[in-house]
């Protein structure tokens, strides 16, 4: 196990690398570099020279990746070309935020898609079973800012329930204030990715049903809340994790536009504001951080899938001899 | 069994919700449907009074807002698109982030929109009569939020961080040479230049000032100031100091040590507000004091609704233009550019694009009302259908296709752009219109002028900038323009050669004349088609007045005169 767990590291690292390099080289195709930031019109050409030897830009864009990946691997991201701070602190600040956005926005549609999901597969094709698909549908289907503006209009300009925009309310900073703000971003992520889960719930809920050890509790007399509860949950659970292993990304990069709705201090938003301004550090920063978590994500999901079905291991152990 | 289960637990769920919502309703309440209280009803005089510019202590000590007015209505609460990582004065350069440091940070002067100057941290500026020397006062009574006074150190303070970072002093540099910085005395500089250079005044207006005695003088330390910048106390020079950071806000509170006096709205709060739509909605839920509005309908919508909003317009000084890029792929020639020009109507673009003369004028020059130096008289663009579809056949022009490119973070833009199209496929023309976002759309636009020639000048033939701060007693941004590097432009070099003349004269009478010369040659070139002066509209709540007490675009420059107690 420890032997297919270095290697899946192993293949984390060549992702990131090529990731990195990837982005790096997109990123110096793009119009625009770094210099314009520092160079200014009345400055003559030796002047103008001295700043882009300065930065290192008179270096090939190999030499300038493998600068830049000798201070990543220390955690230097460089400085952000808009702030003149360095990059690090600036998204580590955020991530917070964000990560408490999306944990929850996490937390409710699992809440939510499992049981619907279990529901809507023990009742196939019945009223019930309609009405959830129906409901995921709706979600899968319905833009996520769109909703939130729905959400904004219902909520803020026609009933003054819930704040629009922020995370606290100025001079208030208690967690009630922040869950106030955080309701409505909250389910506007929570429905677009809850509604693929109730989906993928409810699929293996058929699936499994049909499948004899269902038969078997019921021959003993379970009853089907039971059945579910107990035994089909279980089961139905297990392609959730792969799930959730490719969603962990979307727990840092699928804040994008929410946070931009919502104006939540997150790093979606604040990745947003310097694509926006070029600022070539921070998206460097931030595509670097995405990509890992989004490996890392998978790595974990692999590994997890591994310990949830014996069979998993049993084959892994296999493979190595074992 | 499972049923009841699960309906019981719905029903919990539906119940939290619904206390938590009703709390919140509460809270938001309490907030928005304050009413602010009628303070003295002299306060309204004394603002104007303030506006001026002409302020004294003794006047501005009289507009202290009355005692029993509650904090909450002294809070004056802005909209912002994001949060700054720090709110050092060096930091920024959009007009968002101006406008978010205007309470914190004074300049020496500013030009206003009238042709003059208005003084905050200097109080005299003295011109040489060879246009040379540059003497600055500033005020006595100006002080730093710690009590410290501002003194021409802080200057020298500027000067060197100047020197760190470009490696040379910028307010004493003109083509490339230096002249002097003299100290006078703590209160008096001098800028001596190498040569006469009217531009200067709008180098000096712009610079940032920096408290030199909180870096020990050491502009390496100003340089990386992020976490001074970003904790609460920081030292300003403006009306205001930050009092609390948070995620998405910052709070500003009024100085009661400020040299100009006291300011009536004791609490200006920053606060993100989402994107789109969510901004309209927070302002008519009473989250923001004010908004900008930029369409015909939204001015309607809150025109029609006097008795709870009020409504503040004042000229962006600011000049939107189509320029014809000389290294286009059409490389069109002078009479395919006259037939354009001849097809376009300024009026239509308006009505168009805009809707009403309150958001924007058809102009007739390359430069706004707001500066000294424009003429009313300068003879505009005639739209000539008939005479344009002539041209556009005998030159070639019909039947060709034009690619036209427009920033879209800029306000009307692609209306514009969509008028354009229709008025010039009247002619044959088919335009190719692509918007994008500022950091595309500047290295495009300005690919010869000032990112060398990077390939992309010859990906467009027709785009859509403008020139923001248009006012003053110089060219300001036409200066650039008319006195082309690189050639960018395709103006003749006798009108870089005019442009500098101008900006060396010292006389005024020779300086207007020979602006009114190099206008009317550029325009004759048909280049550049002059398409709208904007206006800078916002909304507001009833209870805020003074909004436009400074007309100054990034608002606003001067908070003394803004009330938020009707």
């Amino acid at each position: 196990m420890l032997k297919y767990c270095l290697k899946k590291a192993g293949q984390v690292a060549i992702v990131m690398l090529l990731i990195s390099f990837f982005s790096f080289a997109i990123i110096d195709l793009a119009p625009g570099d770094i210099s314009s930031m520092y160079l200014t019109e009345d400055m003559s050409d030796a002047e103008k020279q001295i700043v882009i030897e300065k930065l290192g830009l008179d270096k090939s864009m190999p030499e300038q990746y493998v600068a830049w990946l000798q201070e990543a691997l220390k955690g230097n991201f460089g400085v952000s070309l808009s702030y003149k701070t360095p990059v690090a602190p600036m998204l580590t600040k955020r991530l917070p935020s964000t990560i408490l956005l999306m944990g929850t926005s996490l937390l409710v549609s699992l809440a939510l898609s499992i049981p619907l999901g279990l529901i809507a597969g023990y009742k196939k094709n019945t009223w019930i079973d309609n009405i959830i698909s129906g409901f995921a549908y709706f979600g899968m289907s319905i833009p996520s800012f769109y909703f939130g503006m729905l959400m904004i209009i219902l909520f803020t300009a026609t009933l003054h329930w819930l704040p629009s925009s922020g995370m606290h309310t100025v001079g208030v900073n208690t967690p009630s204030d922040t869950f106030q703000h955080m309701i409505m971003p909250v389910l506007t992520m929570a429905l677009s990715t809850m509604a693929s889960k109730t989906r993928y719930v409810r699929a293996n809920t058929i699936g499994q049903l049909s499948e004899e050890y269902v038969l078997a509790s019921k021959a003993k007399g379970c009853t089907p809340a039971k059945i579910l509860r107990k035994h089909v949950l279980k089961n139905t659970l297990l392609p959730i994790i792969t799930i959730l292993g490719m969603n962990m990304a979307s727990l840092v990069c699928g804040s994008f536009i929410i946070e931009s709705v919502f104006g939540w201090p997150g790093v979606g938003s604040f990745a947003m504001e310097a694509i926006g301004k070029r600022d070539y550090p921070i998206i460097m920063a931030y595509v670097m951080l995405s990509g890992f978590i989004l490996v890392a994500g998978n790595l974990v999901a692999d590994i997890l899938y591994s310990f949830a079905d014996p069979r998993i291991k049993r084959g892994i152990d296999i493979a190595n001899g074992k | 069994m499972m049923k009841k289960r699960i309906f019981a637990l719905l029903l919990v769920a539906a119940m939290t919700l619904s206390m938590t919502a009703c709390n919140s309703g509460t809270t938001a309440k309490d907030t928005n449907t304050a009413t602010p209280e009628t303070t003295e009803s002299t306060e309204t005089k004394e603002n104007t009074e303030t506006k001026e510019n002409t302020e004294t202590k003794e006047n501005t000590e009289t507009t202290a807002p009355a005692e029993t007015t509650s904090e909450e209505n002294d809070t004056f609460t802005v909209a912002i698109s994001y949060m700054p990582d720090t709110l050092a004065p060096h930091s920024g350069g959009s007009d968002d982030y101006t406008s978010m440091t205007r309470p914190l940070y004074d300049k020496l002067f500013i030009e206003n929109t009238t042709g003059g100057l208005d003084y905050y941290l200097a109080d005299s500026l003295e011109v040489s009569d060879d246009g040379l020397t540059y003497t600055i006062h500033i005020r006595d009574d100006a002080n730093w939020s710690d009590g410290t006074p501002i003194t021409t150190a802080d200057i020298q303070f500027c000067a060197d961080y100047s020197i760190h970072k470009y490696g040379y002093n910028r307010y004493i540099r003109v083509n490339g040479v230096e002249g002097s910085m003299n100290i006078i005395d703590d209160k008096t500089i001098e800028f001596v230049l190498p040569e006469p250079y009217n531009y200067q005044i709008i180098t000096l207006s712009g610079m940032n000032v920096y408290p030199s005695h909180v870096f020990n003088g050491d502009p390496a330390a100003l340089e990386s100031a992020t976490e001074y910048y970003s904790t609460p106390g920081f030292v300003t020079s403006g009306a205001y100091v930050v009092s609390e950071i948070n995620e998405d806000s910052f709070v500003c509170t009024a100085r009661d040590d400020y040299y100009r006096g006291t300011p009536q709205v004791k609490k200006v709060v920053m606060k993100v507000i989402g994107s789109g739509s969510t901004k309209s909605i927070a302002f008519e839920n009473g989250e923001i004091d004010y908004m900008r509005i930029t369409t015909i309908d939204e001015l309607e919508k809150y025109e029609a609704q006097t008795d709870k909003y009020n409504i503040f317009s004042m000229s962006e000084a600011r000049l939107n233009y189509l320029q014809v890029n000389p290294f286009g792929p059409a490389n069109l020639n002078d009479a395919q550019r006259e037939a354009l020009f001849y097809a376009i109507n300024g009026d239509e673009v308006i009505a168009g694009a805009y809707g009403s003369e309150k958001l924007a004028t058809n102009p007739n020059s390359l430069l706004t009302p707001e500066m000294s130096l424009y003429n009313p008289d300068t003879p505009d663009y005639v739209y000539d259908l008939d005479k344009a579809k002539e041209l556009a056949k005998s030159s070639g022009l019909e039947g060709m296709t034009l690619t036209y490119i427009f920033n879209k973070d800029r306000a009307n833009m692609e209306a514009v752009a969509v008028v354009l199209q229709q008025q010039l496929a009247q002619i044959g023309v088919t335009l190719q219109i692509e918007g994008m976002d500022s950091s595309s759309f500047f290295p495009r636009f300005f690919a010869a002028s000032s990112y060398n020639f990077n390939g992309q000048e010859t990906t467009w033939d027709l785009g859509t900038n403008g020139w923001d701060s248009m006012k003053g007693s110089t060219l300001n941004q036409a200066y650039s323009y008319l006195n082309q590097s690189s050639n960018a432009w395709g103006l003749t070099d006798t009108c870089g050669e005019l442009a500098a003349k101008i900006n060396t004269t010292t006389d005024s009478e020779e300086t207007q004349k020979m602006t009114d010369e190099v206008i009317e040659l550029a325009l004759a070139q048909h280049r550049i088609y002059p398409l709208t002066y904007t206006n800078y509209v916002m909304v507001s709540q009833k209870n805020v007045t003074g909004l436009d007490c400074s007309p100054i675009v990034p608002e606003f420059i001067d908070y003394l005169g803004i009330s938020v107690n009707g």
